[in-house]
């Protein structure tokens, strides 16, 4: 089984590599935990096998998603937290809050609202603030990215795009030499940004007493 | 400007900070797939008034979005930059295939054997 893989497709998940074909009810170990995937559904062409199939967890593994999916479940349907975002001008001054309707702790939906706002301050625009409503490092999602390069590619100009964690701010920026997004030293940046902490607020951050 | 039918739509393209029209209306009822390829091939090619002609174009995160036609104003499409943010669903599809087919469906997976 060279090049063993799996990956969701949809609801299902996958089991693909290159090799013999196994039957169905075959369970394919995975990990060093007693963990198996076992087979439902399979096909070939040539050497190529991808298999349709049901995990087994080992009740350790079993826990610990458990405890995983307790502690999302509870942060999505936290209805005290949830992204916004933050239009600011090129002084860094706040432009516009953006907390649309279907925003929850864990997104923004897509806006044509937003994209007005961007569009219609383009001469003076800034960047775009928003917030992961939690504790940790503030690293841009790939929906956050692919947004960010759409929005430049659209208004023709490179923005700022701070990502707000409620302990830390990360400055990202276009590197027109590596084609990525790559954090800057709040240093080196040459606006002062306001709105940190009211970003936080309205994200649903309460400052923790003495 | 071609003059539009009912079933028609001129599509408004923003691009490297400008924005124009069309100048040929389309099927309102176009897939946002050929819509995103016509404007990619006017804007690469220089067909759109006010805009630059860019042969680099790229409209693979831009969203379509329709207005209907009003008394005053004949149905409308925009094609502009998509704006969410966040964790969104992003399953790791193996190149070539068709994300969101149900697997099911094995004609898209390996279509000699349909």
């Amino acid at each position: 089984m060279d090049g063993l893989k799996f990956y969701t497709h949809g609801a299902h998940l996958i089991a693909e590599w290159r090799g013999p074909v196994i039957p169905v009810g075959t369970h394919i170990p995975h990990g060093d935990d007693g963990t198996t995937y076992e087979v439902v559904e399979i096909r070939s062409k040539g050497e190529r096998v991808v298999a349709k199939v049901e995990p087994h967890f080992s009740p350790e593994a079993e826990a610990e998603i458990d405890r995983t999916v307790d502690l999302l479940m509870g942060f999505l349907e936290d209805d005290d937290v949830i992204e916004v975002a933050m239009v600011f001008d090129d002084k860094g001054r706040v432009i516009h809050w953006h907390e649309p309707r279907g925003a929850h702790g864990g997104a923004i939906p897509d806006s044509r609202d937003l994209w007005d706002v961007l569009w219609e301050h383009r001469d003076r625009l800034g960047g775009v603030a928003h917030t992961h409503p939690w504790k940790g490092d503030p690293w841009p999602s790939k929906t956050d990215t692919t947004t960010w390069r759409a929005c430049e590619k659209g208004l023709g100009k490179l923005l700022l795009w701070p990502v707000v964690t409620f302990d830390q701010v990360g400055y990202w920026v276009f590197n027109e030499v590596t084609g990525e997004y790559t954090p800057v030293n709040p240093e080196y940046l040459t606006i002062t940004l306001e709105g940190i902490d009211e970003i936080r607020r309205k994200s649903g951050y309460v400052e923790e007493g003495p | 400007m071609a003059d539009i039918e009912a079933t028609e739509a001129r599509i408004n393209i923003t691009w490297a900070g400008k924005n124009g029209d069309m100048p040929d209306p389309v099927p309102y009822d176009a897939s946002d797939a050929d819509i995103k390829t016509w404007a990619a091939e006017a804007v690469s090619g220089g067909g759109i008034p006010g805009l630059d002609p860019d042969p680099n174009v790229d409209f693979t995160d831009y969203v379509v979005d329709r207005f209907e036609a009003t008394e005053d104003v004949p149905n409308r499409i925009f094609l502009r930059p998509k704006t969410p943010f966040g964790d969104q669903p992003n399953p790791t599809v193996p190149e070539g295939w068709v994300p969101n087919d149900p697997y099911e469906d094995y004609d898209w997976c390996f279509p000699e054997e349909g």
